[in-house]
């Protein structure tokens, strides 16, 4: 059995950016007496990066096991996937960049026991993603095209793979 | 996707703040400033200026003040919904600006509407029918979209409606709304007059946009899994929407954060001459006096509009095409 959690220094990076965003969007708020419209966009604005310092909260108590049994995610909640169960697998790569550079993966894992999401930032994403990726093709899971080419970019091989996708 | 959108927000926030100095610095840039031009405009009318009033002027407008004094000011007071003074009209830039900003919006959505709607089906059908009498036709009338320059179509639609209707089809409404409050009757005139702009504004988009739907989508459609699909018996429409559109589809929405300041700046010609009421002419004439709160304001406007269009074209294309791109360009 292997367990996961964030690393610090990924959890600390989250962490600065919801203290800038929320410096940058609530310090205003709470500095200059604004213009109407600009408050409600800044609120609104403030309000997501107070739901991002949350997440980080959540992501520090987070770890997830992966054995041979299945994937348990705990944190706030528990979560239990067996693979037996599991029903869907999506790995997203997401870029903040305009040649799709720099960026990071989420591994979506769906099943019996409820839904597991788990990003890049956690430590030995690849090993979870190509176990998973493994587990859901030995049971004949449906691969969207994204998932199969970025499971094969972190180096798993998939079954009947001719570069036939787009 | 919300650690996606705050990675966005927190790139675009400074990019705003950095837009806004290099604005105010270009503002800035040319000698002089709307003072001096006022003044050597009066001189060549024959009128006399005293330094005293020249000085109570400088001081008045806040020319005195060192510039990031002056920055800070303009910087505070946009948050605050004040956008400084306009020294040509004499009035608050709001109170100058009025409608024009909402009726540059709904110009400009328009025309992004009328170029989506009629160079989607277009594009599709010139790659699915490459080569047919169909594809040669509408090719032809894309390049000479392309060709066409916007001002010229204007004046070729403002002569024939003349002399061949015998109306005038100049302005965004009838002159009776021009300065009224909103009415259902002064949409539905501005939503009377909008065709012609929409038209002569989106023509060229609208060609490029065929040209580059149709090039893509060709691309797509030659490559093996496309092969595979048709040997495996896919419906041929099943075949087409799946994969090959959506993948053509990229440039596309790469290309919204440029299309809407394109469109605002690139009608500012078009709009001097069908006289429309938006903000091009009043952008083009606030450079050319030096207004610079006026002017500022406006390509703040502009700025707020592409970084908002790239955050959106971003989010889009991250939920087309969420694979990850390997080193050298490629996909694997």
């Amino acid at each position: 059995m292997s367990e996961h959690r964030y690393s610090r220094r990924a959890l600390l990076a989250d962490y600065g950016r919801a203290a800038v965003g929320l410096a940058l969007t609530a310090g205003p708020l709470l500095v200059i007496n604004l213009e109407m419209k600009i408050a409600y966009g800044l609120a609104g604005l403030a309000l997501l990066f107070f739901t991002y310092a949350v997440r980080t909260v959540l992501r520090e108590r987070f770890s997830i096991q992966v054995d041979d049994e299945g994937l348990r995610g705990r944190g706030w909640r528990d979560t239990m996937v067996p693979w037996e169960g599991m029903r869907r697998v999506r790995l997203d790569y997401f870029s903040t960049r305009r040649d799709r550079g720099g960026g990071w993966m989420q591994l979506v894992i769906g099943g019996a026991g409820g839904t597991l999401r788990v990003d890049s930032g956690i430590a030995g994403f690849a090993e979870i993603a190509r176990r998973t990726g493994a587990e859901g093709i030995r049971r004949g899971l449906a691969l969207s095209l994204p998932t199969r080419a970025n499971l094969a970019s972190l180096g798993l091989t998939l079954p009947g793979e001719g570069n036939t996708g787009p | 996707m919300l650690a996606y959108t705050v990675n966005r927000m927190l790139i675009m926030i400074p990019t705003l703040l950095a837009i806004s100095v290099i604005t105010f610095i270009i503002i800035q840039l040319p000698p002089g400033d709307y003072l001096s031009t006022y003044v050597a405009e009066l001189q060549s009318q024959g009128e006399k200026v005293s330094a005293e009033r020249i000085e109570f002027l400088r001081e008045q407008y806040g020319f005195d003040r060192p510039l990031y004094e002056q920055y800070f000011v303009w910087l505070f007071g946009m948050l605050q919904g004040d956008f400084g003074y306009s020294f040509e009209y004499n009035l608050p830039v709001s109170a100058v600006v009025g409608d024009r900003l909402w009726l540059t919006v709904i110009v400009s959505f328009a025309t992004v509407i009328f170029t989506w709607v009629v160079s989607f089906p277009i594009g599709v059908y010139s790659a699915t029918h490459q080569y047919s009498a169909a594809d040669y036709t509408l090719t032809l009338i894309g390049f000479l979209g392309l060709a066409t320059p916007n001002f010229l179509l204007a004046l070729v639609l403002l002569y024939f409606a003349n002399v061949t209707f015998g109306t005038s089809i100049g302005g965004l409404m009838d002159p009776q709304f021009i300065d009224q409050p909103w009415t259902w009757g002064k949409l539905g005139s501005v939503l009377e007059h909008l065709w012609v702009p929409v038209i002569v504004i989106g023509t060229s988009g609208t060609a490029g946009m065929i040209r580059r739907l149709r090039a893509n989508l060709l691309d797509e459609l030659q490559k093996q899994y496309v092969t595979t699909g048709r040997a495996k018996g896919l419906p041929p429409f099943r075949l087409l929407v799946k994969y090959p559109l959506r993948m053509s589809l990229n440039p596309f929405i790469a290309d919204i954060g440029n299309l809407l300041p394109q469109i605002v700046s690139g009608a500012a010609i078009v709009s001097v001459v069908l006289s429309l009421p938006t903000t091009g002419p009043m952008l083009l004439s606030a450079l050319r006096s030096q207004d610079m709160y006026l002017a500022g304001s406006f390509l703040m406007f502009l700025a707020l509009l592409t970084v908002i269009g790239v955050f959106f074209s971003d989010l889009l294309l991250a939920a087309l095409d969420p694979r990850i791109r390997l080193q050298g360009g490629a996909t694997r």
